[in-house]
Order: structure tokens, then sequence, then C-alpha cells
């Protein structure tokens, strides 16, 4: 289902001496199907701009359209809205509330009205999206699991919902290493499954480089960027700027660029397209050996 | 909605009166809530409204705003209004059939009415004016003649200090898991009393979690900063009076000074609508 945002202006504490405007003026399309990434300094506008896509927050000025509806009009069913749009917020585990997680997952199809049998299928579904068993942790209570365990529950009760569209703000926000490898890996295969329209919001951008088809950035509540994450990522002097990073392998060719060594002009290609760890090791390469500094066939045969 | 509240939180500014010593205004709000009791008539009210005005338009806090904290205590207001202009003997105005509004009734409604509205915003500009910080440190001043008497001056200040700096943090907390909950499918604003109750739950279990958590996490961080009570503590700002706190003191008597002469009818000034 295509989201399409037009002219959103949101203020916050308006008619007071804070007042700010969180979006100022936002317009982005973000098709059926696609893979959106959002970025931007704490403070952009991001939280608040999700928070727009299932009317949470009500906009100053702008329309909102998930798939042809007009969000933003009154009389539009909010439950609707919302089982549409699923989003998940930054440290969902601190929503869970109730005795097993079975239960806790049951929670937004029962505010569905659906059947008994109708919700039992899908927490036993979602559950297993997710990667929980619903036999060993579904019995459990939320608060006995393990941080990761407990973020796929709170995934899980958003994904009993059926969104047609995934929203999730920062889902790998204070896990270790191994646990938002998988939370990643859980998002894809959602995704696989439900063939839901996402936006990730984060601010590692390396998982973004590599997961999303398009990358939007923000910046003091305006839309500064919208692109592909090859056309995004080139612009890393105006990304610095406004406070953000580089994927890491784009960081590297960064430093070196700065070092006096531009790897783009010496191989004579297009070296937007790195994004990678692998593809800026073979830059390298190529740099390297046409340079002559080593001989061709050198070590790369191991890789 | 929840932000709406505006009754106890502190009003950002860097006005005469935010900058006073904090020992001044909450000296000057108890001087207050005594005085209010003292007013007799309503010259007395004028001489309160005059002064608050003027504090209000030198703290530069915009009165709509000020108003909206009025808002939770409207139905209190209105209640005692009500009641009032019933309960009270006197020559009879309106008859409704057992029930009878009185002319002292109606006098005393407005009168009731004046006081709460002039206690509320006399003493919610305490807050609006002063960080929380500088509020405990300042009732902390003050107590500490009674800690001499074994009185725990520094545990009550700091006890209070806790408590004032998480209510927006609490209330950021709501709001985060309301629209977690919203997001689900959860309705907090139709139906009737029993549903409403119970929708609570999602809200309230999530919130009591939380705040075990945050309670935790800053003993932990009050444990690694070597917390181990008030003895012996220095200050990073330590309180001094200016010159500007003597005035305000010196306003403070005269004030007061103005009331008890004005209301006790120590000089035969006039009255306007006595009790």
């Amino acid at each position: 289902m295509r989201v399409k945002i037009e002219n959103l202006t949101h203020i916050y504490n308006q008619g007071q001496a804070n007042e700010t405007a969180a979006l100022d003026d936002v317009t982005l399309t973000i098709e059926d199907g696609e893979f959106a990434g959002l970025i931007g300094h704490t403070g952009s506008g991001k939280s608040t701009l999700v928070q727009h896509l299932n009317a949470l927050l009500k906009p100053h000025s702008g329309k909102i359209f998930i798939g042809d509806t007009d969000i933003t009009e009154k009389g539009v069913s909010l439950m609707d809205i919302r089982k549409k749009v699923g989003l998940v917020f930054q440290y969902p585990e601190h929503q869970l509330f109730e005795a097993t997680v079975e239960e806790d997952v049951a929670f937004g199809p029962k505010n569905l009205g659906l059947s008994e049998e109708e919700i039992a299928q899908r927490v036993d579904e979602a559950l297993r999206l997710v990667g929980l068993d619903p036999e060993v942790h579904g019995k459990r209570s939320p608060f006995e699991l393990s941080g990761g365990q407990k973020r796929r529950a709170a995934v899980a009760g958003v994904i009993a919902m059926k969104p047609e569209i995934l929203i999730l703000d920062e889902p790998t926000a204070g896990l270790d290493p191994g646990a938002h490898q998988e939370i990643l890996e859980m998002i894809q295969h959602i995704r696989k499954e439900q063939k839901c329209t996402t936006l990730l919001v984060s601010h590692n951008m390396d998982d973004i480089a590599r997961l999303c088809d398009r990358v939007i950035v923000m910046n003091k509540g305006k839309v500064a960027l919208n692109g592909t994450p090859a056309e995004v990522f080139s612009q890393d002097d105006f990304l610095k700027s406004i406070g953000l990073g580089l994927p890491a392998a784009k960081e590297l060719l960064y430093i070196m660029k700065n070092k006096g060594i531009d790897v783009a002009s010496r191989v004579g290609g297009a070296v937007a397209d790195v994004l990678t760890d692998q593809q800026a090791a073979d830059v390298i390469f190529e740099m390297l050996q046409k340079s002559g500094k080593i001989s061709a066939g050198t070590g790369m045969e191991e890789k | 909605m929840i932000r709406d509240i505006t009754f106890g939180q502190y009003y950002p500014g860097d006005s005469v009166i935010h900058r006073l010593d904090a020992r001044v205004k909450i000296l000057w709000t108890l001087m207050y809530l005594v005085m209010i009791f003292f007013v007799k008539d309503f010259i007395g009210y004028g001489i309160f409204i005059v002064a608050l005005a003027g504090i209000i338009k030198a703290a530069k806090i915009p009165f709509r705003y000020i108003a909206r904290g009025m808002k939770p205590i409207m139905f209190i207001l209105i209640l005692t209004f009500i009641l009032n202009m019933f309960l009270h003997d006197g020559k009879v105005l309106v008859q409704l059939g057992p029930l009878e509004i009185t002319d002292v009734g109606v006098q005393t409604a407005v009168f009731i009415a004046f006081r709460l509205i002039l206690l509320i915003f006399g003493t919610s500009l305490l807050t609006y004016t002063t960080k929380p910080m500088q509020l405990t440190d300042g009732l902390e001043k003050l107590m500490s003649p009674l800690a001499k008497l074994g009185f725990p001056a520094n545990e009550v200040a700091m006890m209070i200090s806790i408590a004032l700096r998480f209510i927006p943090t609490l209330l950021d907390e709501t709001d985060k898991i309301m629209k977690a909950q919203q997001a689900r499918g959860a309705d907090f604003e139709t139906g009737n009393v029993i549903k409403r109750i119970t929708s609570m739950i999602p809200l309230i279990i999530p919130l009591f979690v939380s705040s075990f958590r945050i309670a935790q996490d800053l003993a932990m961080a009050m444990e690694a900063r070597c917390y181990r009570g008030g003895t012996g503590r220095t200050r990073l700002h330590p309180m001094k009076y200016k010159k500007a706190d003597y005035v305000a003191y010196t306003f403070i008597v005269v004030f007061a000074a103005v009331i008890v002469v004005q209301s006790r009818g120590i000089l035969p000034l006039p009255m306007l609508w006595p009790r």
C-alpha cells in the first residue's frame, strides 16, 4: 500500500515561547512494497513524522494518504488506519503488560474485534514470524524473556494486526550485536512473508544501506535528501554537516579521500555504488592493482 | 492531551521573578496563602489582583498559559460555587422547590470563588518561575534550622526534588505507552466508566514497570556518585541573597501590612460588599 505525504507541517507548543516546527512542509511518497529508510539527527522530526502515519498525531496542515484514503480528513476510522499501518515504537518491550506473551500479542487483534479462533491463529502466526515458539514462549510471562525476545514479542503484537504498512522506529536500539542482527533478519523475513511496505527509522547507516531500496534524510523538520542509498550516501560532506554518519565502507573511502587518496578518480569509475565492506575492499584492490602496488591476482582469490 | 496540564510545571524564562531567590518566592507564597484568608471584602481582593497582575507581568508569563492551568480545578470551582449559593441563610432571592438561593449565599459563593482562583493563580506562580532544583534547595535551606532538632530536612528536600523531577518524565512515559497501545488499537477515550477503567490496564502496568526501572536506574546513578545523604555536602550554586531579593522581602512585608490594616479595620477605610 502506498503512503503519500503532502505539505505536512506540525508545530509543537504552539503559541508558547518554545514553539517549534517539528515538521515543516514535508512532501514524500513511499511506493507500494518499497523498503524505505528514514534517517536524521536526533530531533530532526523522524519520530513526529512516523506518528502522523497512523494518526497518533494530527498535523497542523497538510495531507497524508494511506492507499487512497486521506487520513487527515474528519470522519476517518482510526481503527481502520491502525489496522493498515503498524507502528513499532522505540523500545517496544516497554509496552508489554499481559500475564503471558500470547495474551499480549492478542491485544491488538482483540481490539480489532476478531473471533477467538482468528485471534488464536494470528497470535500463533505472528509469534512464529518473529522467531518465537508459541509452545515454548507463548505461555510465559513477557517479563521473563530476554531483551531480544521481549522485543520480538512486542513486534509480534503489531504484526498480529496484519498491517499493510509496517513502520519500525529504531528496532535495534540498545541490543547487543547478535540480537541486532537477528532483529534485522526477522524484519526481512516478515517483509517477505507479509509483503508489507516498510519504513525503517534507524541511526545505523550500514543497516539502512544494506536493507533499504530508498533513503529519506530529515533535517530540522524538512526532507533534506530522498533517493537510492547510493545517491544519498554519495552526499558525504552534506550528511556530515547535518550530524549524520556514513556506512563504514563509505566512511573508509571518505577518510582516504581527505588524506589525498581519491579512490574514485584513481579507479576511474563511479564509487558511488560502494555501500558494503566487500565492495569497498574490491575498489581499493582495483586501485592498488592499477597503481601497480600489487600484481594482478594477488590475495583476492582467497576471499 | 496529557501535556495540557500546566499547573505545577516550570515555565522557562529569564525575568526578574525567575531570577529571585527561591526562598523569597517560597516565603511569599506562604504569606500569600495566609493573607488571602484575612481578606474581608472586595477592596482586599482588588489589592491581591493588582499585586498578582504586577508579578505575572514582571514574570512575563502569558495570562492564557496560567488560565489553562485552571482547567483541572474548574469542576471543584463550579461545585463549590453552586453549593455555597444554596447553603446559606439570608434573604431568599430565588426559590427552587425546597432549595433557596439567598443573598448571603450568592455573596459567599462569589467570595469563595475569588479566593480559590486567587489561590491557584498565586501558588502556581511559584512553580512557573522556579526550577524544581532551586525550589528544593530553597526549601532545604528554609528547613535547615529544624535539622538541628533531628528533622530530616535534606532527605525531605531530596524526596520532593525527585518527585518533582520525575513528573515530566512520567508524563512523557505515559504519553509514549499510550501511543504504543493506541497503535495496537487501544481506545482510551470512549465507552462507559467500567470499560474506561479496564482500558487503563494496558497503560498502568507498563507505567508501573517503567517507574520501577527508572527508580532503580536513579538509585544506581546516585550510588555511583557516592550519595550518602546531606551531611557535609557542598553546593555548586550556594544560595545568596541579592539586592533584588531584599527589595522583594520589603514588598512582602509592605503587602502583608496593607492587607492586615485594610481587612482588620484598623483604619476607618471604606469596605466594598464585606462579609
